[in-house]
């Protein structure tokens, strides 16, 4: 168990290696000299050369990243083009709305698939099944920042039953934090949750037609019974495989969602960089989004350990 | 052997043709293309053309689908939408198929150092939540449609990369690709000659299935105001502008929302109908 902890572990920290100079990467994408950027179309000669060299931005590339790096491994990301506050408080003031919404569009989306998934692998090809493998279809093509805004139209200004925008912190009161956390999480939850009732349908699927199964109908089980008891450890492998996977998509599709629900996240934020050309802030988010996907993927990776505990190998990271 | 192939292909096209979803979704395609290439030909009025004395105002004879808030006739903008859209979609595959496949094949077909080494750029990208480097890569290259497309052409490129590496990985040992080698053929010519037309159908799959993200991922770049500038318009930017006005006249809303839905719809059931025929070809060879 500790050498695969340690295997899976060196892994994540190589992928975040990657990351990291594709971030610092992205420096180097800007047009022109970013020191007559930030110094100002009016700065004098001297100015320039002073703001070069303040940035580093007179040192090799190679110096420059792992001066970046080292800063960033300690949690210093720089600071912000726009207001010149610390990219790490920034971050910190805005993670916990967008890890609020990805983890209640992660419940919307496993209450949407377990039931959806589980009923379409009963009799797959069946009437129920079609119906929906075509509502999943449908959902995988409808934009979701457009879902959102159907949502808003009919349940927040037809029928005024939630706020259609704004956040509430938990403190305030888990009801207001519901409420205003409600729309935002649907619309996420849906996109999410078609993968998830595709991977559960097909996996359940093979698991009900395998000998073992069809061994306990025969002695009598009552269906929900040999659900429990045979099919659901087994068909939750794969399934618990794409929430892993998934969570890149729900920080990725949080950015559209939280803009039309104008929810103060790190999408909005993202959001607010695009204008400001605020590229420290931006390769914060990037950083950090990354490390939570690779957090994420490292719990799937024990959940497949815990579920199959004979396996010697595990999904890939 | 030929006999062989052409029974293949038979069948393949035999049962895309037998799914009518497929067929319906190959029909919207056709149409949508046809709308992209014709648009000024078959638009009413010219899209950027203001009326500020018939704002937002409800389907007529002479507005079939309606005014924007600038007075714009809403079908005319949705058909330049439709050039704007597929035609960004197209430049986004394009990049991710010019940069994942020739060094899929590359990693796939050499292995050892080459393949450790894409591969783990390809798993870092893969990591990174795709609109998140999407809206980072076109902020840093600048607000612009082809910024943005490019940006999206990157997030992807991984995906084409993956594909064509195992379908590499699988036809390298075969007989015809030591042949080859044995024949004293370079390395370019056995990959572009002897792998690619080998790996080219999942690859067509991956096509179909990505153009559909890119359509969407052009809808959200554009609704974050990364895509098209006005006064063009994309089906994504069209959905921008009409959100303050929600309240006032929904289907300004709706409509955009809806030609986008049909579209992803098309590609994505064209692809899945391929991967399944496909599939089913690969199981049952006749």
């Amino acid at each position: 168990m500790a050498i695969f902890l340690l295997k899976r572990l060196a892994g994540a920290v190589v992928v975040l290696f990657v990351v990291s100079v594709i971030t610092f990467g992205l420096s180097l994408l800007i047009p022109g000299d970013p020191a007559i950027h930030i110094a100002g179309e009016h700065a004098t000669r001297e100015e320039i050369a002073a703001v070069r060299t303040g940035l580093g931005l007179d040192q090799p590339v190679a110096v420059r990243y792992l001066s970046w790096a080292a800063a960033a491994v300690t949690g210093d990301l720089g600071t912000s083009l726009y207001n010149s506050q610390p990219v790490t408080e920034i971050l910190l003031e805005r993670l916990p709305v967008t890890l609020s919404l990805a983890v209640a569009a992660m419940a919307v989306a496993v209450l949407i698939s377990l039931p959806l998934g589980t009923l379409a692998a009963l009799r797959p090809g069946g009437r129920l099944d079609r119906v929906i493998s075509s509502g999943t279809a449908l959902a995988v093509a409808t934009p979701s920042f457009w879902l959102g805004l159907m949502l808003i139209l009919a349940l927040a200004l037809t029928v005024p039953a939630f706020p259609a925008t704004g956040f509430r912190p938990l403190t305030d009161g888990a009801g207001a934090f519901a409420a205003h956390l409600a729309l935002p999480a649907v619309t996420l939850g849906v996109a999410a949750a078609v993968e998830q009732t595709r991977q559960l349908r097909a996996a359940l699927a093979d698991v009900l037609d395998t000998d073992y199964v069809r061994t306990a109908r025969a002695k009598g089980l009552l269906p929900l019974t040999v659900l429990r008891k045979h099919a659901v450890r087994n068909a939750a492998v794969p399934f618990v495989t794409v929430l892993g996977l998934e969570t890149g998509q729900l920080l990725g599709g949080a950015v559209v969602v939280e803009a039309v629900f104008g929810l103060p996240g790190l999408g909005t934020l993202a959001e607010s960089t695009v204008t400001r050309q605020d590229l420290p802030v931006l390769q914060g988010i990037v950083i950090t989004s990354t490390v939570v996907v690779v957090a994420a993927n490292l719990a799937v990776d024990l959940a497949y350990r815990w579920l199959t505990p004979g396996q010697e190998t595990g999904v890939a990271a | 052997m030929t006999a062989i192939t052409a029974a293949r292909r038979d069948t393949l096209g035999r049962r895309l043709a037998g799914r009518r979803d497929v067929a319906l979704a190959l029909g919207v395609l056709v149409v949508l293309t046809l709308v992209a290439l014709a648009a000024p030909l078959i638009a009413p009025h010219d899209p950027v053309d203001q009326d500020l004395l018939h704002r937002l105002e409800g389907p007529s004879a002479a507005h079939w689908l309606g005014t924007d808030e600038s007075g714009r006739d809403v079908l005319s903008r949705l058909l330049h939408g439709t050039r704007v859209s597929l035609g960004a979609s197209l430049l986004a595959v394009s990049v991710a198929t010019v940069c994942g496949v020739p060094l899929g094949l590359l990693a796939g077909y050499l292995g050892r150092g080459a393949d450790l080494v894409l591969s783990r750029v390809a798993d870092a990208l893969l990591s990174i939540p795709g609109l998140v480097l999407a809206i980072a890569i076109a902020t840093a290259l600048g607000p612009s449609l082809t910024n943005a497309m490019i940006a999206v052409g990157v997030v992807y490129a991984p995906g084409f990369y993956r594909v064509a590496r195992g379908a590499t990985m699988t036809v390298r040992g075969q007989t015809y690709i030591q042949a080859a080698i044995t024949t004293g053929c370079s390395t370019t010519r056995i990959l572009w000659r002897h792998v690619l037309p080998n790996v080219g159908t999942p690859l067509i799959v991956k096509v179909f299935l990505t153009f559909g993200y890119a359509i969407l991922a052009e809808a959200s770049l554009s609704f974050l105001g990364l895509g098209v500038q006005p006064p063009l318009a994309s089906w994504g930017s069209m959905l921008k502008r009409a959100v303050r006005y929600l309240e006032q006249e929904p289907m300004l809303v709706v409509l955009p929302g809806l030609v986008i839905l049909v579209a992803v719809l098309a590609f994505n059931t064209v692809g899945d109908g391929l991967r399944d025929a496909l599939a089913r070809r690969d199981r049952e060879p006749s």
